[in-house]
């Protein structure tokens, strides 16, 4: 029973993140300024995800290099900027992942 | 000429076609999340609902982790609003277009507002210049019925093997949003946007600041329009009007 209002009230409050701003109850304009601060929304976000993941392990600074996620995420921003098509950079960064990871 | 229904339907289409690579990249998390959600001891019922209805994988997970450990329900809980706030800029950003809506689509839409979703549909914004409803769902919903699928068959393995957190599907995950971020640079402010986010948000994991994701993905989104004022290029973007 606690975990379903646990569940219950989980979707209550993502519902809520991404309908809170689509209320037309809530009264007012986005400004000029704020309009251009959030075309930057989706590179500034999607960065604060992935960065930790590579570079941030067990709350300190991931320095060894052949650890898989370093090693790998490095590798897949390098593809990325040569490629520039999404799905094969995935592919490849997946698959070195899991190279690296059979190989520690 | 094409009637206004059949060219809906063929964006819906290509809206679920665009945000594929996206759905099967993130088919892993699916499975993890379904076989934690065993583990941790929810029912195949409950777990199935946790990816029906809270529908955020960063936040499933983190509560799972939290219930493992016998977190207080309101540390559960603050920890789901902090790690999906960062959807609230994502509804502010959205938020002209989706007051053009009739309320159901405002609702179906604000329900559907994944990281991928989004993702997407502002590619498919930035490209065309105009946003779609059509092709917002199309993306949407195909999403939320992978996620969906995937999460059921993670269920049904964390039935039959047992854990399957340390198989590292996290990387997955991060390699995609890589593959979407990288190619969007074209200009400096979103340069200045991708480091400063980066690096803040590196800092604010070392230090374990709280609200770190928020913290750094406004510092880096506020550099990059102080960047777009006073440092202008010919390639930075006009901000709309």
């Amino acid at each position: 029973m606690m975990l379903w209002l646990l569940i219950g009230a989980m979707a209550l409050i993502t519902f809520y993140n991404r309908y809170a701003f689509f209320s037309p109850r809530l009264k007012f304009s986005i400004r000029p300024e704020i309009q251009s601060i959030l075309q930057y929304t989706a590179p500034a976000v999607l960065t604060a995800l992935w960065v930790p993941i590579v570079f941030v392990k067990e709350g300190a600074l991931n320095t060894q290099w052949n650890d898989p996620y370093l090693l790998a995420g490095v590798l897949t921003v390098v593809v990325s900027v040569v490629l520039k098509k999404p799905l094969p950079t995935v592919l490849i960064g997946v698959l070195v992942f899991f190279l690296c990871t059979i190989a520690a | 000429m094409t009637t206004s229904t059949t060219t809906s339907r063929a964006l819906w289409l290509q809206g679920a076609i665009d945000i594929m690579p996206i759905s099967i990249a993130i088919i892993p998390w699916g499975l993890l999340a379904g076989s934690l959600a065993i583990e941790t001891g929810l029912s195949p019922l409950q777990a199935q609902c946790l990816s029906l209805l809270v529908f955020a994988g960063a936040a499933q997970l983190a509560a799972l982790n939290l219930i493992q450990l016998a977190s207080p329900v309101l540390a559960i809980l603050s920890s789901t609003f902090v790690i999906s706030s960062r959807h609230l800029l994502y509804s502010a950003l959205y938020r002209p277009v989706a007051l053009s809506l009739p309320r159901h689509r405002r609702y179906l839409m604000a329900f559907l507002l994944t990281d991928e979703m989004f993702a997407v549909i502002e590619n498919y914004r930035e490209k065309t210049g105009h946003f779609d409803y059509g092709y917002a769902i199309g993306a949407g919903f195909s999403f939320y019925l992978i996620w969906n699928i995937a999460s059921l068959a993670g269920i049904v393995l964390g039935l039959i093997i047992g854990d399957m957190t340390e198989l590292g599907f996290d990387f997955a995950v991060a390699a995609l949003f890589i593959a979407m971020v990288i190619p969007s640079i074209n200009n400096r402010p979103t340069l200045v946007a991708v480091i400063v986010s980066g690096v803040l948000m590196v800092l604010t994991q070392l230090y374990s600041v709280p609200n770190g994701l928020v913290l750094a993905a406004i510092g880096g989104m506020v550099c990059a329009f102080l960047t777009e004022r006073c440092w202008p290029t010919a390639a930075s973007k006009e901000s709309p009007s």
